[in-house]
């Protein structure tokens, strides 16, 4: 019982202190203004703007709803690429810490999660006013929010393993940042899947997959996919985080004198 | 009353000799079967106790395993073998302004640094003012730290660490080389005298440093390390006396 309440209280604290991290982070990133956040707003909406133009003038799609299922793709894919990417560095960037102080680790790889969050609901904002324009119901983007508590798990955990590749492997962020290319293009953000095509087949292991596919079913086409799909997919994230968890508890008595 | 009890402590480094290599020439070098590594012995059987309210300190030369041995007591670094346990919080010090962020404001900082430190929102909020006071920058609070000259850093940074450590109340003190405090000649004298009573207080410390003044000051007992064993251990004269014979 004392064990639980231990443990408890410890991820309270390392909760609380990660916010207050993030928070600080977030407002260094932005110069302490929101003006700076347009700054951050820039590249996704100017890369809305690239593949709306070549979706409409050259392919032609036929996806309807097309900026809507363009933009939510997008922006949840960069909140993924840009916390794991970030999370790749997150153990270098904070070494003073970690080599001076007695502290837990994990609070900086949390907090790298959270400032990426408080961007995302910047995005969201953008995102929300776009559905006001094309006259959506907005009431369905209520769903979001559950959505996203498992989708943030699921990064959460992906980054506590990618930190602690990234302090043994000093170019992993390089690495990391080619495979989001790929990983770009192997996620149906601009484009749809055929169905029974290998690709499809493929992207059902693919976890970004079905975050993205769900959220669209829901705000952006108002339908709600099988209960058990989105069971599983909550069970994938909650494993996710468990084993990146695991793997970052196993290796953080290491970082200091890694580092 | 024994707060720290080191028994039988040594610490290998293992030195990857390419340690800045990066993915691709890890696979070759793992390809190739070339596993170059060498192990390098920070520490090797070390032992003592230190008892409630003593004040301990440790000399010796670069590399001869101090700052390891701190860390290993800290809980920072993990023992190869044998076992550091402590009795009650344990604070390690080490060289000021680590945590400083140049791009946030003097109060954003005291916040963050009060909470990575372990202080809760309320507790650093009631430590504000004093820490303001005592860096004697109550006028630039708002202003961003990198507008700051480096003065104003080491005050800044003095006073945030100290009041902090203070509030925590430790009963293991670790100070690692950390007498100077920067910043001008008033405030280095009330930065010493703050340095003195954290020192003089009921909390057990362990000093570790090159300044022989400070070591001769403070401590009841010395243990001079010579490439990671205990050279000599014993009253402060002797120990000194035995060191700068060495020398």
């Amino acid at each position: 019982m004392g064990k639980i309440k231990t443990f408890i209280e410890n991820s309270r604290k390392i909760l609380n202190l990660s916010f207050s991290i993030a928070k600080a982070k977030f407002n260094m990133r932005n110069e302490g203004s929101y003006l700076g956040v347009l700054w951050y707003l820039l590249e996704p909406l100017s890369f809305f703007a690239i593949l709306l133009f070549l979706g409409g003038v050259i392919s032609n799609t036929s996806i309807p709803r097309y900026p809507l299922y363009l933009l939510l793709g997008l922006i949840m894919f960069n909140f993924f690429m840009s916390s794991t990417s970030s999370a790749t560095n997150v153990i270098n960037a904070n070494s003073g810490f970690i080599k001076s102080f007695k502290t837990d680790p994990e609070m900086f790889v949390v907090a790298n999660t959270i400032q990426f969050a408080f961007s995302h609901i910047f995005e969201l904002a953008i995102f929300l006013f776009f559905l006001v324009v094309f006259k959506m119901n907005i009431i369905f983007i209520l769903a979001y929010p559950f959505i996203f508590f498992f989708f943030f798990l699921f990064v959460l955990g992906a980054s506590f393993i990618l930190s602690i590749l990234g302090a043994y492997i000093i170019d992993f962020n390089n690495i990391w940042n080619v495979a989001g290319r790929f990983l770009f293009f192997a996620t149906p953000i601009f484009y749809l899947i055929p169905r029974q095509t290998w690709l499809f087949a493929v992207s059902r292991f693919n976890p970004l997959y079905h975050y993205i596919s769900i959220s669209r079913d829901i705000i952006v086409y108002n339908t709600f996919p099988v209960f058990y799909g989105m069971l599983l997919v909550a069970v994938v994230s909650v494993c996710f985080f468990v084993v990146g968890l695991f793997v970052f508890e196993k290796n953080k008595s290491k970082l200091a004198e890694k580092l | 009353m024994i707060r720290v009890d080191v028994k039988n402590i040594s610490k290998k480094f293992i030195i990857d000799s390419k340690k800045d290599e990066g993915a691709l020439l890890k696979l070759v070098n793992a390809l190739r079967g070339n596993f170059k590594k060498e192990e390098r012995h920070a520490l090797e059987n070390i032992s003592f106790k230190v008892g409630s309210g003593e004040v301990t300190g440790i000399i010796g030369k670069n590399g001869a395993g101090k700052s390891t041995l701190l860390k290993i007591i800290a809980g920072i670094y993990e023992p190869s073998s044998g076992s550091a346990c402590t009795d009650g919080a344990c604070v390690y010090l080490t060289s000021l302004g680590l945590g400083l962020m140049p791009k946030l404001t003097m109060r954003e900082n005291i916040y963050l640094m009060g909470s990575i430190m372990g202080l809760e929102q309320k507790e650093i909020d009631q430590k504000f003012n004093a820490i303001v006071n005592f860096s004697g920058l109550e006028k630039f609070v708002d202003q961003k730290v990198y507008q700051f000259s480096s003065g104003m850093i080491a005050r800044l940074s003095f006073s945030t660490t100290f009041f902090c450590i203070e509030h925590k109340n430790p009963d293991i003190l670790l100070v690692d080389e950390v007498f100077d405090s920067g910043g001008d000649f008033d405030f280095k004298e009330k930065a010493a005298k703050k340095m003195e009573e954290l020192i003089k207080g009921q909390a057990s410390v362990i000093i570790a440093s090159h300044d022989l003044k400070i070591i001769e000051k403070y401590c009841s007992r010395v243990l001079y390390f010579r490439e990671g064993k205990i050279a000599l251990e014993g009253d402060p004269e002797t120990v000194i006396k035995k060191y700068q014979e060495d020398k």
